[in-house]
């Protein structure tokens, strides 16, 4: 039993914090909210030099090695230092759902990209009328000589603006039909139209509009199944690793508060002497402390391969509640101070709500609990 | 990170869960406050200790198992869980005041109390609040006058859980009037059987009486069981809190796990309107909230366990859990009694109450969560010493 990190995942995370804190300042971050690309295509290479982005990949398609409680421990510092790129939708969901659910052969081909970063990989699952509901998914892939015809609007798509490849969720027409399948397609292919949404996290997102977009057949990389069971399960990596940026979000949220209640005078004395205000900063530390062990938790179970559909999804739902909280809070404590564009606060505000509904909201997590939880009476 | 447990640990845990089911008769309550049920519990704490269970973390020179604390808890949590009769009065003895004896009792008296507990030969407690003084406990008025090789001490303590039923206290008292309020407490271990000792039961509202004062009317306390240095108590007395605290969790990922555990199953299994109650969306979502932290609770006990055990002191964790813990309690009943609706008022013994009146119950306890630290104070405690902000 041990419920800490090893002295490997302690001094991953100092050179993730060192250099981040060099490299990617909030001024950065402000700065690329704004630009058209939305990430550092130099920061970008210097994560891949430095493995971050193979981590998780086994050696053999090119990655680093490691495990989801690796990646964890990474997204614990690219969340404190707020870092724009896509590595969760690339690496952490892209990357692990192909790790999971495609063939020896697809692995090898499309591993080594991702692990160095030269291709970029983006999910287009959700749609304009299905939020989480993806029961509702409408989006179709006919088979057509030797082509998967895809046509269908997917919204909420991480970086799709600069990614190479989507993978696709689409119901699969033909002999197969009533079954998600997973797609992989060229960005660039005729048909495809992407455009930026304008979303609040920093994390950029666009909708692709796919119209008759072809894909040769062999590009149905997985067969997902009629229920959600195989998708959730693929998804799993990400939600942890989305879970884990929320908790260095929080973690840095929490350390801004404490500064900024050190050091603001009233009334004579620092803010953080006056009770209300240190229960707020003990309510966030609380909070911090649950989401961070819940979360290290579920990717520990994930990384040995143990069943842990529960303990993702409740490491996801905690965070979604438990980081919104610790956002009011910090902006409690900070009053307008934090409510201008400048401070650094805010940025961490947008990313905790903005991650809330990313990789499962609420409502979908909490019917994959309830299912888990066997919430549905004795049968009679 | 490694949640598993050892084959070795995996096995005494299950051994002793299948001993409590075997042992533990249907017909007492792990909070019948009455005699028959206290007598079982005497015998029953007596088993445990022969087979080396109920101190099995302490060391073996104290008379303890010499496992770990992982074991210790592995134990406490099943013991809990399995609601196994008055485990709650050799609670103290085995977490927190044996713990703070082995810290910076004399080698005398770890000799000669820590054997006792761990055989389950006596029971010790802690007195600390006093009528005047709960939260502010460094202004107590309790008083210890040096007479000779005994301390004669005066006051009334009050709030002190199963007083009744323990045979040795520790008793915090003011030695020196003069000094600093912090600088003149003295802790003190009081055999409950001296003369000038009168234990006078309070009447709680969750219908039990597990509350007692303690009156000391000139109660001679021999020097030899002075703990710690005179007039040095009050950094002592806020060690054994803190040890309090850290084993909070073992009634979370026991108790609480329990209660939980049994509503859920209830919700599975009551009808209403031709439905599981668990169907109902409004019950659903209460559920999901309620395990989710529940779940969260449960990891920080381990993590606070397991930080313990590395001799880590887990400062902000155990304060986290700690208020977590009171929180989650309150929302668990709250929540529960909602869903129960118009069953919920019904008391244990009623005709028709859910769960025999457990949610009704714990209800009532639930007000009764602020009896040891406020959340309050453990919030100040937190501020302060955990998130380094300034005194209020």
């Amino acid at each position: 039993m041990n419920l800490g990190l090893s002295e490997e995942h302690e001094m991953l995370k100092k050179s993730a914090r060192d250099l981040l804190s060099q490299k990617c300042p909030a001024s950065l971050v402000g700065r690329l909210e704004e630009s058209e690309q939305g990430y550092s295509s130099e920061l970008w290479s210097e994560m891949a030099s430095l493995g971050w982005l193979g981590l998780g990949i086994p050696e053999k398609y090119g990655g680093s090695g490691g495990n989801i409680l690796d990646m964890v421990v990474l997204a614990e510092e690219t969340g404190y230092a707020a870092l724009p790129s896509p590595n969760l939708s690339s690496v952490a969901t892209c990357g692990q759902m192909l790790l999971s659910c495609v063939s020896e052969q697809d692995k090898a081909r499309l591993l080594p990209g991702i692990a160095s970063g030269k291709t970029i990989f983006s999910l287009a699952l959700i749609e304009p009328d299905t939020g989480w509901d993806l029961s509702a998914m409408a989006t179709k892939a006919s088979l057509q000589g030797g082509y998967y015809i895809i046509t269908g609007t997917k919204m909420f798509v991480p970086y799709g603006h600069v990614a190479d490849f989507f993978l696709c969720i689409a119901q699969v027409k033909g002999k197969s039909a009533g079954r998600l399948g997973l797609f992989l397609v060229d960005a660039k292919s005729p048909g495809i139209k992407i455009t930026q949404l304008k979303a609040m996290g920093g994390y950029r997102l666009c909708e692709v509009i796919f119209s008759r977009v072809k894909a040769p057949a062999q590009n149905l990389l997985c067969d997902l199944g009629r229920d959600k069971t195989p998708l959730v399960k693929a998804l799993q990596p990400g939600m942890v690793v989305q879970s884990a940026e929320m908790v260095g979000g929080a973690q840095k949220s929490l350390e801004v508060t404490l500064e900024y209640a050190k050091q603001r005078i009233q009334f004579g004395r620092p803010i953080g002497a006056f009770q209300a205000v240190q229960y707020k900063c003990t309510d966030m530390a609380k909070d911090l402390e649950g989401c961070r062990i819940i979360t290290w938790a579920a990717a520990w179970k994930l990384s040995e391969g143990l069943p842990c559909a529960k303990d993702v999804a409740m490491a996801k739902f905690y965070a979604n509640t438990a980081c919104r909280r610790i956002a009011w809070e910090g902006h409690q404590v900070h009053a307008a101070a934090a409510f201008l564009k400048e401070h650094v606060l805010q940025m961490y505000t947008r990313r905790a709500m903005a991650a809330e509904s990313n990789l499962g909201d609420s409502e979908f997590l909490e019917d994959l609990i309830a299912a888990e939880m066997k919430l549905t009476g004795k049968a009679g | 990170m490694d949640l598993n447990f050892t084959e070795e640990q995996k096995a005494f845990r299950k051994e002793v869960a299948s001993f409590i089911e075997r042992e533990l008769p249907k017909d007492i309550s792990d909070e019948d406050d009455g005699d028959e049920a206290w007598q079982f519990s005497l015998t029953f704490a007596k088993k445990l200790a022969e087979r080396g269970w109920l101190c099995i973390g302490w060391p073996t020179e104290y008379g303890g198992g010499g496992r770990s604390l992982i074991d210790q808890a592995i134990f406490g949590e099943e013991v809990y869980y399995h609601r196994a009769a008055f485990h709650s009065v050799v609670h103290a003895g085995i977490y927190f005041v044996g713990p703070g004896l082995m810290h910076f009792g004399t080698e005398e008296q770890k000799r000669r109390i820590l054997p006792l507990i761990a055989k389950g030969e006596i029971r010790v407690g802690q007195a600390f609040s006093e009528p005047e003084v709960g939260s502010d406990l460094s202004s107590l008025k309790t008083r210890a006058v040096r007479d000779g090789d005994y301390y004669v001490v005066n006051g009334q303590k009050t709030y002190q859980s199963w007083a009744r039923r323990n045979d040795m206290t520790v008793v915090a008292a003011r030695t020196d009037l003069e000094a600093n309020k912090y600088r003149g407490i003295s802790l003190m271990l009081c055999d409950l059987h001296s003369p000038g000792v009168t234990v006078r039961p309070l009447n709680t509202i969750d219908g039990l009486s597990h509350l007692d004062e303690i009156f000391f009317d000139n109660v001679r306390i021999p020097r030899q069981n002075l703990i710690g240095a005179e007039n040095d108590g009050w950094n002592n007395l806020a060690t054994i809190l803190t040890f309090e605290r850290s084993t909070s969790g073992l009634r979370v990922a026991g108790a609480r796990r329990r209660d939980f555990d049994d509503f859920v199953q209830f919700c599975r299994d009551a009808r209403r309107g031709g439905k599981a109650l668990c169907e109902n969306p409004f019950v659903r979502h209460k559920l999901v909230e309620m395990a989710t932290e529940l779940e969260v609770l449960s990891l920080l006990a381990w993590r606070v366990f397991w930080l313990s055990s590395q001799k880590i002191v887990p400062s902000t964790q155990a304060s986290a859990l700690n208020l977590g813990a009171k929180e989650w309690q309150r929302r668990f009943v709250e929540r529960a009694m909602e869903i129960l609706g118009v069953y919920g008022q019904l008391e244990p013994g009623s005709k028709g109450a859910p769960m025999n009146g457990r949610i009704e119950h714990l209800f009532m306890r639930s007000f009764g969560l602020s009896a040891a630290a406020t959340p309050e104070i453990m919030k100040n405690l937190m501020a302060v010493r955990g998130l380094g902000l300034p005194r209020g």
